[in-house]
């Protein structure tokens, strides 16, 4: 397993900026996710990673060593792809053999490490079947063994679990995140599903317009998003506009309709200066005040849906705009369609952008 | 419901994806071709089977209830119709395997070609079927011929003395056969190629091939339906062709056509020309049959019907 570097990588499509700049760096043993929706260029970084794709500048570091003008053939890389692409005319098991093969490495030792794949995968007892007589997780776990049986410096896994039904995509995300943890294996994985990235990831780089919007722990972009792009993909649907009304270096008071509220800061913001107030979701509650420190913002209620394990409030605020509220029980009876309510939250729940 | 309903067990493998069999309405609408292949096609070719069952009688072409197999055992003890056979199927067989060989080269090259020049190239690589047969083999005459631009520059060059013989020989068939079938053979396969998900000869790159393994380990493998069927397409039509051999070959290389069109036309003797469209018939027949079934039994394991 080795250290990949990015270094100011830059590609173009045409007039087309894909990648713009991006550096990043993926520690041994660590397992990176790209991060953003489609467009954002995860999937050009990744060929670029993978040697699919030439960068237009920049450099790409395994273990210090420049591989840019490396062939994809030479780099020693495992990927998985999103089409999964196995050779639907071999079995399971020349699957997994042919980059083995294509190493040259001597029979006898092909056939221990292609056993030793199929069992770590659990696929030993259908070493015999072609792709087109297996089930979709089955499939899957074939395109992980086979890019893991070259013990490859770095596993690359292009949306893998897209084509997955939902229950399938969890399991195969547990078995993942176990399989790379118990390996050791240092892995670049491109999603947009940011619970996904979440889960199996060490590291997150969020990525938009072919920059790297932030990088951090999956807790550091949860909790702290950087920017409104990071906050709202990663689930902070709630924006309201509003102006900093004074400030010092810790706190600052910002108006929102007629309502102000204060919020710590980690650098200063002037006041009157524009900015977006954001607030997840589930941060926001319906009803009575359970603190006398709570903002809150009057509004009727819109529209009430039933999600089972919570309920969604979306909350029309007289100034036009609106507030959605996701709360864990069940809808209580005073709470109908177009009942006037407060939507409250506590000041530490607020995030503020620059808009 | 008028339509017959096919319940079937939902299976979550792909292996699953056998058709169900559903007969529609719409399945009535193959009935004039049906109609059309009969009266045009399997009557006439059942009479031309029934009269190679008939005793020779130059000049006479009704059919009789007498039937022998003399034609055949006349045909099966002669060495001068076997060699013809042998040389037919030796044509054939040639020409297809030439096909094949630039056929798949050619394939890919367009599979690979940008997105841009892909039109340009397919039309000139289907273009010598736009061009008549006859302007067609006047032109190798020119390339070919005692004093065609092949002879003449290499005895200007003092490589030769004198021309060699290139017009009107076995090569030159092949090399006519060649050029009007290669679009046949070049069409299937690029059609399947397409077919070809494009990460796959990607992931044999990412797994360290090279792109001569990746194009013979990965993607002519996937390619087998197309060569399968530009094989059958181009063999069948040189076992059976006439105009060219007639037009480029020597007084050596007539081919089986030649017979069966001389026995209909120059000697009258229809039962015996019968027997030879009877003969060139099964032996294509069997020939493709072994073809297909071979092909089938390579890939029955993998090949997922789309």
């Amino acid at each position: 397993m080795a250290q990949v570097a990015l270094k100011n990588i830059v590609a173009r499509y045409g007039s087309f900026l894909a990648v713009d700049h991006v550096s990043l760096t993926i520690e041994s043993g660590q397992f990176v996710t790209l991060l953003g929706p489609s467009g954002c260029g995860k999937s050009s970084t990744l060929r670029i990673v993978a040697g699919l794709l030439q960068p237009d500048e920049g450099a790409v570091e395994f273990d210090g060593r420049n591989v840019t003008a490396v062939s994809a053939a030479k780099r020693n890389i495992g990927m998985v792809f999103q089409s999964l692409a196995l050779f639907p005319h071999m079995t399971v098991t020349d699957n997994v053999a042919f980059g083995l093969r294509m190493k040259k490495m001597p029979q006898a030792d092909i056939e221990n490490q292609v056993r030793r794949m199929l069992q770590i995968v659990r696929l030993d007892h259908l070493a015999d079947r072609y792709p087109a007589q297996m089930s979709g997780g089955q499939q899957q776990r074939v395109a992980l063994a086979r890019a893991l049986a070259v013990t490859p410096s770095i596993l690359i896994l292009d949306e893998p679990f897209g084509a997955l039904d939902r229950k399938l995509r969890e399991a195969m995300q547990v078995e993942l995140h176990a399989l790379t943890r118990q390996l050791g294996i240092t892995a670049l994985f491109v999603t947009h599903d940011q619970e996904e990235a979440l889960m199996l990831s060490d590291s997150i780089a969020v990525m938009n317009k072919g920059r790297v919007e932030q990088f951090g722990t999956p807790a550091e972009i949860y909790r702290a998003p950087r920017t409104e792009f990071v906050a709202d993909f990663m689930g902070m649907t709630n924006f309201l506009p509003g102006e900093v009304v004074d400030s010092d270096s810790s706190s600052a008071k910002v108006r929102v309709g007629s309502a102000v509220f204060s919020t710590s800061v980690k650098d200063t913001i002037a006041p009157g200066e524009a900015v977006k107030l954001a607030i997840r979701p589930e941060k926001v509650m319906i009803g009575h005040l359970s603190a006398a420190d709570m903002c809150f913002l009057e509004g009727h209620i819109r529209q009430i849906t039933y999600h089972g394990n919570a309920s969604r409030y979306v909350v029309d605020l007289p100034d036009g705009g609106s507030i959605i509220a996701l709360q864990q029980q069940s809808p209580e009876a005073s709470l109908a369609v177009g009942s006037n309510v407060r939507a409250h939250w506590s000041p530490e729940d607020i995030h503020l952008f620059r808009a | 419901m008028s339509s017959v309903l096919a319940i079937k067990p939902l299976s979550n493998t792909p292996a699953s994806t056998r058709r169900v069999r559903h007969v529609d309405k719409s399945t009535f609408l193959v009935l004039p071709a049906c109609i059309v292949i009969a009266a045009a096609l399997l009557i006439p070719l059942a009479n031309v089977l029934l009269l190679s069952l008939n005793r020779s009688q130059p000049g006479v072409i009704e059919l009789s209830s007498n039937f022998t197999l003399a034609n055949y055992t006349r045909f099966l003890w002669s060495p001068f119709y076997m060699r013809v056979l042998g040389k037919t199927v030796y044509i054939a067989a040639m020409t297809t395997t030439l096909c094949t060989v630039f056929g798949a080269i050619l394939a890919m090259a367009i599979w690979r070609a940008p997105q841009h020049l892909r039109g340009v190239i397919v039309i000139v690589v289907i273009s010598p079927l736009l061009v008549s047969i006859v302007t067609r083999t006047f032109g190798w005459m020119i390339v070919l011929g005692d004093n065609g631009l092949i002879n003449s520059t290499l005895m200007s060059l003092g490589v030769i003395n004198e021309p060699l013989r290139l017009m009107f020989t076995d090569g030159a068939v092949i090399v006519g056969l060649l050029h009007v079938f290669l679009p046949l053979m070049v069409l299937p396969i690029l059609t399947a190629l397409d077919r070809i998900d494009p990460n796959v000869p990607q992931a044999a790159n990412t797994l360290g091939a090279s792109r001569f393994t990746t194009a013979t380990e990965v993607v002519l493998p996937l390619a087998a339906p197309g060569l399968v069927s530009g094989i059958t397409i181009v063999f069948s039509l040189s076992m059976s062709s006439y105009i060219t051999p007639a037009l480029m070959g020597g007084p050596d290389s007539g081919m089986i056509t030649t017979l069966i069109y001389q026995q209909f036309v120059v000697t009258f003797n229809w039962q015996f020309g019968a027997t030879l469209v009877a003969i060139l018939l099964a032996v294509s027949l069997v020939l493709v049959a072994v073809i297909l079934f071979e092909f089938a039994r390579r890939t029955r394991k993998w090949m997922v019907r789309q």
